[in-house]
């Protein structure tokens, strides 16, 4: 029973615990990453943003040199006057399918077109590939666009577009580009971007070239080198070595205030349910501890009781056979005395067999005897008391044969379930005692005709300290120990002891209480 | 360095000059060579100056400024330096009134713009904000001038001295960090209009980045080791912006057939044949921005006089606010005598030539020095002291004198480890400033 209802409770604060744990961290797992979503989304957002606005500029920068190209013919002089005032532009060049045509060494050139022509050859690429890729690969409908390479410290932008010349009619197609300041272009970039100012005080957005290195950044956060991105995105062509990363401010991420309610009203309902199971606990063996107490205490006075009460019985037992047949009077009062005493010394019995047990300590002796001789005898310390509640006793004795068999637990076993007859059926006003021996195996059966026991009841009622029902008219020498020894007991004899449904006695009140104890037969001869 | 009014009279008289002036302008040109006579039957090299000379204006009339100052607040300018540079710039801004826009753009990690650029009426207002800045951090320099330049030409105009003023104490460790990088950026800034005056504060900063920055886009360059000169040298930049006469001044230089442009002397110029175009940003109220260019001129006759370059400059016009034409050109004139071509040169060219060349030879000494070189380096640095000290001789020049002390110094400067940093920011500083004949030095 103990065990039982502590699992129980233990089961029943352990999953509603773990539960709410579960639902607990999950909640806040599924906040911190619903967050962490939303924090990448919003960087994604601005990303996208930043990306825009980017594109735009180069529209804008591609719209310019459109423009620009357009005013660029084959005239030298025009084209180095364009170039002197326009801040975007590092180099123009034109090239036909063979060559360059300007800047070129075949006439006189500044010391700036020279480095053009050097970096160009630096680069090893020999600059046709761009018309002849372009017309080869392109179609024709791509007459303009970005080319880039990796010179120096970065990238170099050159803008071309697909071109003829008037002046030049027996060329087929031209080639005008323009190499880009790349300075300038990263000036403009950065001022197509915000500054740090107080919208962008929680967050970071870099912008990083193909090395990894930052061009620029802004936002007043300035994220630990540990600290990995919350969002990154690489920018469109051509640009697409370059990428930008968003750092958010992790002391600026609010959780939400639910989550918070959430928290508060999980923890408030586990101490809730644990004070409940504390206290359930608790009531629930209250009885049990008192119990135990009780027999604690009765156990430790037992032994100083049980010689005194041996003497009482000794010489009432003595004084009863010297007033044999004198005064009635006197021989009741003494009746009364040896059966009190019986019953006493049967409760020490009971309390010091029940404690021996709990110390593993009860021993089996079995020695030959006729097991209805032992029934009677327990019978005789019963029928005074049996008399006066009005008990009507009932035998039908049939384990006449000497068997081996432990006399005191055999007694202790009969003691017990009549002592129950007599306090819990009492009502019945009847009793049976039948005996029998089958097959090596004493069966001892006790009816009564009293209220019977509920069928939940049927195991528990085995379990030490419980008792069907706690009203205080069961009277007060029921220590709830009676039947937990007869099981003990019986099972110690090498039996069990069983509750017959009721029904069995064709009635529908009453308890059928039958113990089967191993008795081997004893030969006396084979003894001899 | 400052040519006087009678030098220039006498030049005037020895040297046949040609200054069309199509109207009152308020830009002097003087285009002459350092040796008027040459000696017949014989090719020779000489040097050919375009000067231009700035008119004043007069401070009713001054030419309104759009400038930026880009302050770098990296943790590097804590303390001291910090609360001096406020300084400077507040009193910057006490100079400026409300024809003026301003804006103040601050870098460290990231770039702030703390005050976007706005006319000058509320100076209370704008110092207050630069009150708010504090230090802390690296240093993003190319974004910090980007920015600063984006602040500039929101209100970009021809008729306005169009400027970023940066001031930097350290090394750029976000974006891009390389000279070259930032003199690209400099070239496409003078493109558009905008000049940067870089200001490198103590012994941290990279002056080749500074210099450069500075040079491709036509602006100042000074060295401020101690951080007390900083407000002294604000208002010096401050009076160089208001005093601007001219802009966008086009230089084309057509040399006739045989004569060749072999080199310019400190500018960047283009040479392409026998043409030469360059450009210079801003010229000043009386302040002298020339062009050196040598030439070879081819041998000639005794008494044949032969024309050596034809100038045409294109410049913006701060007074009358239109686009303005200069011309001019320049002759030489061939003797036997050696006595005639002695007495007919042209000091005052020469002396800038000698200058340039100077220069360019503590330039090259430094190159020679961060490559090791440090026997080399000095060997170079002497032959320029006797080269200065011959050339100070010859030409009475005391200016040479003391460049060539000052190139004595450099020699000593050269070998000293410890304080290499310092006399290479100082040298930098100081060859940038005789080629780009800036008017202010600390």
């Amino acid at each position: 029973m103990n065990r039982k209802l502590t699992t129980i409770l233990v089961i029943m604060v352990i999953i509603p615990i773990g539960l709410l744990s579960w639902m607990g961290v999950t909640g806040m797992k599924t906040e911190k990453d619903r967050t962490k979503q939303q924090v990448q989304y919003n960087g994604k957002q601005k990303l996208n943003l930043v990306q825009e606005n980017i594109s735009l500029l180069f529209k804008e920068i591609e719209s310019d040199l459109n423009n620009t190209l357009n005013l660029v013919s084959l005239n030298i002089d025009e084209i180095r006057n364009i170039q002197r005032n326009q801040s975007l532009i590092q180099q123009i060049f034109i090239e036909d399918e063979d060559s360059l045509i300007y800047p070129s060494d075949d006439y006189f050139i500044s010391l700036r077109e020279e480095a053009f022509l050097t970096r160009i050859k630096e680069t090893d690429i020999s600059f046709n590939f761009l018309l002849k890729s372009k017309i080869e690969t392109a179609k024709e409908s791509v007459n303009k666009g970005w080319h880039t390479w990796f010179m120096g410290d970065g990238i170099n932008f050159i803008y071309w577009e697909k071109a003829k010349f008037s002046d030049k009619p027996n060329k087929e197609a031209i080639i005008k580009g323009i190499e880009l300041n790349r300075s300038a272009l990263l000036s403009g970039i950065i001022n197509s971007l915000p500054v740090t100012n107080e919208k962008n005080a929680s967050f970071r957005i870099s912008l990083f070239d193909v090395n990894g290195n930052t061009i620029y950044q802004w936002g007043s956060f300035s994220p630990p080198l540990n600290l990995s991105a919350d969002s990154s995105m690489s920018l469109e062509y051509p640009l697409s070595s370059w990428h930008l990363e968003y750092y958010l401010d992790p002391a600026s991420i609010k959780y939400n205030g639910n989550n918070l309610i959430l928290i508060v009203s999980l923890v408030t309902l586990f101490f809730m349910i644990l004070t409940l199971s504390i206290y359930l606990y608790r009531e629930s063996t209250r009885e049990i501890r008192e119990a135990s107490q009780k027999v604690s205490f009765v156990n430790q006075v037992s032994h100083e009781l049980k010689t005194p009460l041996t003497n009482i019985r000794m010489y009432a037992e003595l004084l009863e056979k010297k007033f044999v047949s004198e005064d009635k009077k006197t021989k009741k009062h003494l009746d009364i005395i040896i059966s009190e005493s019986g019953r006493l010394g049967r409760l020490i019995n009971n309390v010091l067999s029940f404690a021996k047990d709990q110390k593993n300590g009860v021993t089996f002796n079995p020695v030959p005897v006729v097991p209805d001789k032992i029934i009677e005898h327990t019978l005789d310390s019963f029928k005074y008391s049996l008399k006066t509640k009005g008990i009507k006793l009932s035998t039908k004795l049939n384990a006449s044969n000497t068997v081996l068999a432990d006399a005191d637990i055999l007694e202790q076993i009969l003691s017990n379930l009549i002592s129950n007859v007599e306090k819990y059926a009492i009502t019945g006003k009847w009793i049976k005692i039948e005996s029998s021996l089958e097959n090596e195996i004493l069966v001892l059966t006790v009816s009564d005709r009293g209220p019977g026991i509920p069928n939940n009841f049927h195991k528990k009622i085995f379990e030490p300290f419980f008792r069907v029902s706690n009203k205080l008219t069961d009277g007060v020498s029921g220590t709830g120990i009676g039947l937990s020894l007869v099981r003990i007991l019986s099972e110690i004899h090498g039996g069990k002891v069983f509750l017959l449904s009721n029904n069995q006695s064709g009635k529908k009140e009453g308890a059928i209480f039958q113990v089967k104890l191993k008795t081997p037969l004893y030969n006396s001869k084979e003894e001899v | 360095m400052k040519p006087t009014a009678i030098f220039s009279i006498l030049s005037v008289i020895f040297i046949s000059i040609f200054t069309v002036n199509l109207s009152a302008a308020t830009v002097n040109l003087e285009v002459s060579v350092s040796n008027p006579f040459l000696i017949a039957n014989q090719e020779q090299s000489i040097f050919l100056k375009v000067g231009l000379t700035g008119l004043d204006l007069g401070e009713e009339r001054r030419t309104p400024a759009n400038v930026s100052i880009v302050l770098d607040r990296s943790g590097s300018m804590d303390g001291e330096k910090m609360a001096r540079a406020k300084e400077a710039a507040s009193i910057a801004i006490s100079m400026l009134d409300d024809r003026d826009i301003v804006s103040i753009v601050t870098y460290s990690d990231t770039v702030s713009v703390l005050v976007p650029a706005t006319r000058v009426s509320d100076r209370n207002y704008i110092q207050s904000r630069i009150e708010t800045v504090f230090a802390d951090g690296s240093t993003a320099l190319f974004a910090g001038v980007s920015k600063g330049a984006d602040e500039v030409s929101k209100f970009l105009e021809q008729n306005s001295v169009n400027r970023v003023i940066l001031l930097s104490d350290g090394l750029a460790n976000i974006g891009p960090d390389s000279p070259r990088a930032l003199g690209s950026l400099g070239e496409s800034l003078k493109r558009s209009g905008v000049s940067v005056t870089t200001i490198g504060l103590g012994l941290g900063y990279n002056e080749d980045l500074m210099v450069q920055l500075a040079q491709q886009s036509d602006g100042n360059h000074a060295f401020v080791e101690n951080y007390n000169d900083l407000t002294r040298i604000f208002r010096y930049e401050f009076q160089d912006i208001l005093s601007v006469v001219a802009q966008d001044v086009k230089i084309e230089i057509n040399c006739p057939e045989g004569i060749v442009p072999l080199r310019i002397l400190g500018r960047d110029a283009e040479i392409i044949g026998n043409k030469v175009y360059t450009s210079i940003s801003q010229i000043y109220s009386n302040q002298e921005k020339y062009l050196l260019v040598e030439l070879t001129v081819p041998s000639s006759q005794a008494g044949s006089r032969m024309n050596v370059a034809d100038v045409k400059i294109d410049y913006s016009d701060m007074k009358s606010k239109r686009s303005n034409q200069l011309s001019g050109r320049t002759t030489v004139e061939f003797t036997k005598s050696e006595e005639t071509v002695e007495k007919a040169v042209d000091k005052e060219t020469v002396i800038d030539a000698v200058k340039q060349i100077s220069a360019e030879a503590s330039e090259e000494a430094i190159i020679l020095r961060d490559e090791g070189k440090v026997e080399e380096a000095q060997a170079l640095l002497k032959e320029n002291t006797d080269y200065l000290f011959g050339a100070a001789s010859a030409l009475e020049s005391e200016e040479l004198m003391i460049l060539g002390d000052i190139n004595v110094l450099d020699m000593e400067a050269i070998e000293d480890d410890a304080e290499w940093n310092e006399s290479r920011k100082r040298m930098k500083a100081s060859s940038y400033e005789i080629q780009s004949q800036q008017s202010y030095s600390d």
